[in-house]
């Protein structure tokens, strides 16, 4: 067997999800769609947050139903090998987005604020094997990499938030949710696919994480965690800048520390910072390609993920290479719909999970 | 063709477990790449072969006489004599290996003066022997084998079983002081190559009944002894089978040091880190038992092995708990930023010196800039060369008698510095840096975990070469990636830290004396623990 799973406790599992979730939903937003009409970020990802808690827990208990231990396998008994493919297929590609996602806008900070002409393809030699390799070695080091790396991930936020602290105006939170009910469901939705996907994950690993229990525990606390990490970060962005000076900022955590800190010692972090972060993305996007490739392999029933490991890594490299050049309409396009309505593959995936476990069956 | 098949079939498939050891976790270990076997049976030069021991005295030193070249080695002395005046017996010993004192006035000169009419073993070794220790033994090859340990064999005309006599007395070295785990405060004698005294040593501190000290063959060519020593009850069971285990398969030419034996029984071969804690002192080693690790004493080597370790267990000192909490707690700090300081500093520096001089303030800048006028090699070499330099420095000081490794030490260090700063080959500002990570490398305690934190260092020194901030991120990565899958006998490496374990000390603050032996982060783990990890 070479799924190496591991067996990680509370702590490892709760870092691997919250980092994730919390990496995808503060770095990952698109300014175009989240600002442009007003800044309701603080609420609507929070809640998202809160809210992909429901169908875990709702899958969680169809899996304890069927007895099987996780995501894949209970999709398997249920589907048949076909079937498990054709519906594991979706959360698949939205794991891949979400490890690629963030590293996109990671790489894209690198290149225009810290390494200023240092072509993409170098910045992504750096990342993306690391990335691999920590996907390779499995569940159990990627929980406490996680883990260590939560810690640095949080003082680093709330430094960075505290340092904010003295430009915070609340007239910048106006209009209070965006324009109106529809545009705040409609992003809390699209934000979905950053949150829902992580949690997600958490179901396919749910061996490694000791079972379908300690599971159930490690999704709530990871949910609750990155619900107040992200309404942390995101109202702190709220407060320093109006919804239409974030449209068109990148990265708006790494430019507060400007406004406060200049001609101090404390800016001279920023960049340590920003380091901090992608360590978090690297280790968060191990943790999605980890979970694609061990769905893959419970499917079709592999004792192995490594091979799975190494091709996904390859796609999501491939696809952040590709997302570089945004000039590439294909490229756009699918970036643009997967944000918007990405959050629905995963639903998908997990209601075909929710549909069959309603039955005492057992495989 | 069965072979090849089988070998083509380890290659191609990944389901064949290694038997990896783990404690906390279920999952098995994945096989090698390659498809190699872990576990090679040895071929064991003792005990392997029961041997009848032939009745008669004449044969029986006809058969040792072959078997042991007495023609040519001398060392084995046969000493034939009459029991009492009658009935013939045979004493076996090695010369140099055995106290001739004691043979000759509490086991010849009483056997030859017996006057009892019950010749048997039994009656020997009651009325006439004058011997505290005495065994019997019906086996051939195990009675050889104590005879090369020091031993003397005494075998009478007609028995099938002889005596083994403790009669051990060869030259070793006097206990002395430590020298390389050296303390302020605290004892200060070290093991030396008798694994009888090594014993001991631990005993005088530890007088509890718990205390096992197994002897078990160490699995060398030379067939020396070791002696497992835990405390029963605490130490888990598991981890003392299992240590066996692989003792068991352990396998050398020939093994004369304990740091060989780490070699062959250690998790994994290739990590610069030691899975175990090689110690030169008793107190160090006793505490470590107390706590329920497994300690390991080889003939031969004045050092312990204790296991399971932890990146944390390497960092610490006995003197952290020799000192008062304050204090105690302080040094630790201390330490720790040390060993931080002396991995981390110089990528960090030649990141921003090279990629991110914003980072850096003017005046530093200007200085660095100033410093380096007159340099003509670039910053990242000069930097590696430096680094290379020290460590030739210390392996040179390490080398020679201690005089003259201090002087080693001040000549390179200090006068070769100055000359490189004076003739332009280095730069003052590089050389402080390299200076304040050596010195920042010799507060681990630990001489291994100093080499491995080189190693690390000069890692992340070419990553920032390369890249800047975003190369010692991805150094730091793979690092840590490496050290959290990382087990000492199932324990993870990273422990308590990650993963969380219900340990009741702090971490690096020093916790109080006292508590029961759970309070260790690897009790807990043998309980099973560590959070959600109860099946």
């Amino acid at each position: 067997m070479r799924l190496n799973e591991g067996r990680i406790g509370y702590a490892e599992g709760i870092a691997a999800a919250a980092a994730a979730v919390s990496v995808c939903a503060i770095f990952s937003v698109d300014p175009a769609s989240a600002y442009t009409n007003g800044n309701s970020t603080y609420i609507s990802i929070p809640l998202a947050a809160l809210i992909s808690l429901v169908p875990v827990l709702a899958v969680s208990r169809a899996l304890e139903r069927s007895g099987k231990g996780g995501l894949a396998e209970h999709l398997e008994c249920a589907y048949g090998t076909a079937g498990a493919a054709l519906f594991a297929l979706p959360l698949t590609v939205s794991l891949l987005f979400c490890a690629a996602r963030p590293m996109t806008c990671f790489l894209d900070v690198l290149q225009s604020l810290i390494y200023d002409g240092v072509s993409y393809a170098s910045l992504a030699a750096f990342v993306f094997p690391v990335m691999a390799l920590i996907a390779w070695k499995g569940f159990e080091s990627i929980g406490r990499l996680a883990l260590i790396v939560s810690g640095l991930l949080v003082f680093s936020l709330v430094f960075a938030v505290a340092s904010a602290a003295p430009s915070f105006e609340t007239y910048r939170l106006y209009p209070l949710m965006g324009v109106g009910a529809a545009r705040f469901t409609q992003f809390t939705a699209s934000e979905l696919m950053f949150t829902l996907t992580p949690m997600s994950a958490l179901l396919v690993c749910g061996k490694g994480l000791n079972g379908i229990a300690p599971m159930r525990k490690t999704a709530a606390a990871a949910s609750i965690v990155s619900a107040a990490v992200c309404f942390s970060a995101q109202f702190a962005i709220s407060l320093v800048y109006s919804y239409k000076g974030l449209t068109g900022l990148l990265m708006p955590l790494y430019r507060i520390n400007f406004l406060s800190l200049a001609q101090s010692y404390a800016l001279r972090l920023d960049k340590l910072f920003v380091m901090v972060w992608l360590s978090g993305a690297i280790v968060s996007s191990a943790y999605c390609v980890y979970a694609a490739a061990r769905l893959h392999a419970g499917v079709f029933r592999e004792r192995d993920i490594t091979p799975a490991a190494a091709s996904f890594s390859l796609v999501v490299c491939a696809a952040v290479l590709a997302a570089a050049r945004m000039d590439y309409t294909a490229v756009k396009t699918a970036n643009g719909i997967m944000l918007r309505f990405g959050a629905a593959l995963p639903t998908v995936t997990l209601t075909a999970a929710l549909a069959k476990g309603r039955k005492e069956k057992k495989c | 063709m069965a072979f090849l098949k089988g070998k083509a079939k380890r290659i191609l498939r990944f389901d064949v477990g290694d038997g990896r050891f783990e404690l906390t976790e279920s999952e098995r270990g994945a096989p090698r790449m390659l498809g190699g076997r872990r576990d090679k049976s040895r071929v064991k030069n003792r005990g392997d072969e029961r041997r009848p021991i032939p009745k008669s005295t004449k044969k029986l030193r006809e058969l040792l006489c072959a078997e042991f070249s007495t023609d040519r080695n001398p060392d084995l002395i046969l000493r034939p004599f009459k029991v009492g005046g009658g009935r013939d017996a045979l004493a076996v010993y090695m010369n140099g290996m055995a106290d001739d004192g004691s043979i000759n006035d509490f086991i010849l000169r009483p056997l030859m003066r017996y006057a009892g009419g019950d010749m048997s073993l039994g009656a020997l070794s009651e009325d006439a022997i004058e011997i505290a220790e005495t065994k019997r033994e019906d086996d051939l090859s195990k009675a050889m084998s104590a005879v090369l340990d020091g031993m003397t064999a005494l075998f009478v005309d007609g028995e099938k079983r002889c005596l083994l006599l403790e009669t051990r007395g060869y030259e070793k070295r006097a206990i002395g002081p430590a020298e390389n785990e050296q303390v302020v405060i605290g004892p200060n004698e070290s093991f030396t190559e008798s694994l009888r005294t090594n014993i001991t040593l631990i005993r005088r501190i530890l007088r509890i009944k718990e205390l096992i000290a197994e002897p078990l063959p160490s699995g060398g060519g030379n067939d020396t002894d070791l002696a497992l020593i835990y405390r029963n009850g605490v130490t888990d069971e598991r981890l003392v089978a299992e240590v066996k285990r692989r003792l068991d398969k352990a396998d050398a030419f020939a093994l004369t040091s304990s740091g060989m034996l780490e070699q062959l029984i250690e998790d994994s071969g290739v990590s610069p880190l030691p899975q175990m804690l090689s110690t030169e002192r008793p107190d160090r080693a006793a505490a470590h038992v107390m706590r329920g690790r497994v300690c390991i004493l080889l003939e031969g080597s004045p050092k312990a092995l204790i296991l399971p370790v932890t990146l944390f267990t390497l960092l610490d000192s006995p003197e952290d708990f020799y000192m008062r909490r304050p204090l105690g707690t302080v040094i630790r700090v201390v330490r720790y930023v040390g060993a931080a300081v002396s991995v981390l500093l110089p990528g960090y520096f030649l990141a921003l010196a090279l990629y991110h001089q914003g980072v850096l303030s003017t005046e530093v800048l200007s200085t660095v800039i100033a410093s380096r006028r007159m340099v003509f090699e670039p910053i990242g070499v000069e930097m590696i060369l430096l680094l290379l330099i020290f460590q030739m420095i210390r392996e040179a000081g390490q080398r020679v008698p201690g005089s003259i490794g201090q002087a080693i030490g001040i000549i390179g260090g200090l006068i070769m510095g100055q000359a490189a700063v004076a003739a332009n080959l280095a730069s003052s500002v590089v050389l402080i840096i390299v200076a304040a990570s050596g010195l920042g490398n010799f507060c681990i305690p630990d001489y291994q975990t100093q080499i491995a934190a080189s190693y690390f260092r000069m890692a992340l020194v070419i990553s920032a070469w390369m890249g800047g901030l975003l190369g010692i991120v991805a150094a730091l990565l793979l690092s840590l990636c490496l050290l959290s899958g990382m087990k000492s006998f199932g324990v993870p490496f990273l422990a308590p830290f990650a993963p969380k374990t219900e340990r009741n000390k702090p971490l690096v603050i020093r916790g109080r004396l006292g508590g029961s032996p759970t309070d260790d982060e690897l009790n807990t783990s043998f309980d099973a623990r560590i959070r959600g990890t109860e099946d």
